[in-house]
Formats: C-alpha cells, sequence, structure tokens
C-alpha cells in the first residue's frame, strides 16, 4: 500500500516534468491536463481534440502553433451559435492570462486535426506538440477516447 | 332609476336585449374555454402549437439508398437534425446525446427514429453516411442524396446552411442549423429542441411534447 502510493507519487512527478524536460524552466509555466482526442466513425478524416492548458506564469502567454507527427494539420477552432447556426470559425492563435486557463472542451475552443496517418480507436494513443509564444512547447501523450465521460481529469463547468 | 324605467315602454325590449347579451356572453366566454383546454399552448418549451407545420412531399436517400420521404415519417416520432460528416465538435457531440436519448426511449418502447440530415452532398456519399450513422447507433439514419434532394427538406423547416468553400476548397467547413426537430407520427413539425443539447433535457422535452399531441387527437 505504501509503496504504491509511493509508485504513484514518482509516476505523477514524471508526468509533471515529461512534457517539459527539453525546455526545463526552474518553474513550470504551461500545464496541460486532461487532454484527449475523439473517436470518430471510420469515414471521418477530421477530428477534434480537447485539453485545459493552465498558465502558471505571471506574463501572459499564447498558443501559437500545434502539431503531430499523427495528423498533417492541425488548427485551433471555436464553435459557436449565430442565429441558431452551428459555425466553427478559425483562431490563429489563443491567448492564456497570466495565473490563468483555458479549456478546449466540446462545443468550445478545440483543435481540429486532419487527415490521421492511420485509423484511429479509442485506446489509441497520439503525441501532440503545443507551442507557445515563449519559445516553449509541450508534448502531450493524448489518449483517443469514445466519448468525454472517458476523459480523464476532465470537469465539465 | 329602476322605478322611472320600468314605467317606460322599452323595459321589456331591453331586457330581452340585455338577456341575449348575457347569453352570448356566457356562451362566448364558455367556447373559449373549451378552446383553451385543447388547443393553447400550455407552455412547454419548443413546443410548436397551435400551428405545427404540415410537411409537404420531400425526397431524399436514406444511409441504404433508398428514397426517404413524407411516407417514412408517418407513424413515428422523428428527431431530425443536420449536420455533416466531416464536422468534428458539433456534430459527434449530438450524435453521441442522441445514441444515448434513442437508447432510453428505446427500452421505454417509444416509436421513435433518429435521423441525421446531411447538409454536404458533395462529400456525404450513402456509403460514408452509412458508416457514420451505424457508428452511432446501427438503428439511426442517415440521409442525403443531390442539393436538390436535400433542400427539399431544408427549405419546408425553413434552415438554411453555408458550405465554406472559399477559406479552403478541400476540407471546407459547414455552417448549420443547431437545433433538432420534433416530427409528431402525422409528419407534423411539432417541436424545435435548442442546443446545448442535454440526453434528460431532450427526454423531458419529448415527453411533454408528445403527451400533449396526443391529449390532442
Amino acid at each position: 500500500m505504501r509503496n504504491n502510493k509511493l509508485i504513484f507519487i514518482i509516476l505523477l512527478s514524471l508526468s509533471n516534468i515529461a512534457p517539459h524536460s527539453a525546455f526545463a524552466n526552474e518553474v513550470q509555466d504551461i500545464t496541460i491536463t486532461g487532454a484527449w482526442i475523439r473517436e470518430a466513425p471510420p469515414t471521418v478524416s477530421t477530428l477534434a481534440a480537447y485539453a485545459k492548458i493552465m498558465n502558471q506564469s505571471n506574463e501572459k502567454i499564447i498558443l501559437t502553433s500545434v502539431s503531430s507527427p499523427t495528423f498533417t494539420r492541425i488548427e485551433l477552432h471555436l464553435s459557436k451559435l449565430v442565429d441558431g447556426m452551428a459555425q466553427m470559425k478559425k483562431q490563429d492563435s489563443l491567448m492564456i492570462e497570466a495565473e490563468n486557463y483555458i479549456e478546449l472542451s466540446p462545443g468550445a475552443y478545440h483543435l481540429m486535426l486532419f487527415n490521421p496517418d492511420r485509423p484511429l480507436k479509442a485506446g489509441d494513443n497520439v503525441i501532440i506538440h503545443f507551442n507557445f509564444s515563449d519559445g516553449s512547447s509541450s508534448i502531450i501523450e493524448t489518449p483517443v477516447k469514445k466519448r468525454i465521460s472517458d476523459a480523464h481529469n476532465h470537469h465539465h463547468h | 332609476m329602476i322605478k322611472t324605467l320600468s314605467s317606460s315602454k322599452f323595459l321589456i325590449p331591453a331586457m330581452a336585449i340585455l338577456a341575449m347579451l348575457a347569453t352570448s356572453a356566457g356562451f362566448y366566454i364558455s367556447l373559449k374555454k373549451s378552446q383553451q383546454s385543447t388547443q393553447a399552448n400550455p407552455g412547454i418549451e419548443g413546443l410548436f402549437w397551435p400551428n405545427p407545420k404540415q410537411m409537404n412531399a420531400f425526397s431524399m436517400l436514406d444511409q441504404n439508398g433508398e428514397s426517404f420521404g413524407l411516407t417514412q415519417l408517418r407513424g413515428k416520432w422523428s428527431f431530425i437534425f443536420f449536420g455533416y460528416t466531416q464536422c468534428p465538435d458539433v456534430c459527434p457531440i449530438t450524435m453521441a446525446v442522441m445514441a444515448d436519448v434513442y437508447k432510453q426511449l428505446a427500452l421505454e418502447d417509444n416509436n421513435v427514429q433518429v435521423i441525421f440530415t446531411s447538409v454536404d452532398p458533395d462529400r456525404d456519399t450513402t456509403e460514408i453516411l452509412f458508416s457514420y450513422v451505424s457508428y452511432f447507433n446501427e438503428h439511426f439514419i442517415g440521409l442525403g442524396g443531390s442539393t436538390d434532394m436535400v433542400d427539399s427538406l431544408t427549405k419546408q423547416i425553413g434552415i438554411a446552411y453555408y458550405l465554406n468553400k472559399e477559406d479552403n476548397a478541400d476540407n471546407y467547413l459547414v455552417d448549420h442549423s443547431a437545433s433538432i426537430f420534433l416530427f409528431d407520427p402525422k409528419a407534423r413539425m411539432v417541436g424545435k429542441l435548442s442546443p446545448p443539447h442535454q440526453k434528460d433535457i431532450i427526454i423531458n422535452q419529448f415527453k411533454s411534447i408528445q403527451q400533449f399531441i396526443d391529449a390532442q387527437q
């Protein structure tokens, strides 16, 4: 029991450090949690991904681009309702205020992932690179899930 | 006053007129009341009443390539909504919610059908629609066809859609209605369910509308 707890803590700290190890700052500026990709029907080549991006620094940080070796292109989009019409608007970047967070979530801000290099099923993992205006990059191993209810760490507000 | 009136020659005709007015007013009020009990909109959210839209003929293709029109709407309660299969966010959210709704309503033996209508006729072929709807539920219906076919349904319902091809010719986005439209077994559009869509809200709204419409028969 004690051992399990210790291993859990070590794993937790490793998972926090790993994405940023290449740009190890003294203090972690950006933390990304609860990232997931929505599994899509087999004929669909446009997928969505969600995550919570926290900015722990005391300056605003801009998410400037997102990429992945698995997809030909990733765009930032905002789903919104205009006069009863569902629209998606491409965003050039996404600003995260100092000591604040932004949530990419179903029906709101999300990542649009184009043309996966293989059919993706729930249980698969995909590497996604989040690139920020301070020059840092977060590399997140993102699970494919069927439903939001499967999503780890996600709290719907 | 009464005394002076009573001596008047007009008393009897005046009383008769008053009596007629009172009777007809009473009759009018009771008529109004009876109309209210069967016809007024009781304030159910999303209910189209007292003038539900009777659908006219339309012609589309389902996910098996069979023709789908007014006949296929009759005899069942139908949920119809619009989207396109390459839509990554809003459409699969709605499909997943409707899969939950359908599962519960089917368990309770409700006579319902769920119909996804593609407003992207160029990309969403019959084969793609089959794969798409059956991913969410094997009983879901996927409608498509030519632009004229799609318009034969969207124009009646009164919704627009827009293909944003000028932004990106290959991976274009489509603006589409975010509402779910409800049709009764007489193929009348009796309700509109507005987003954000949630299972319990949809089921409650559906049951309220269904109960109200059934009570009008």
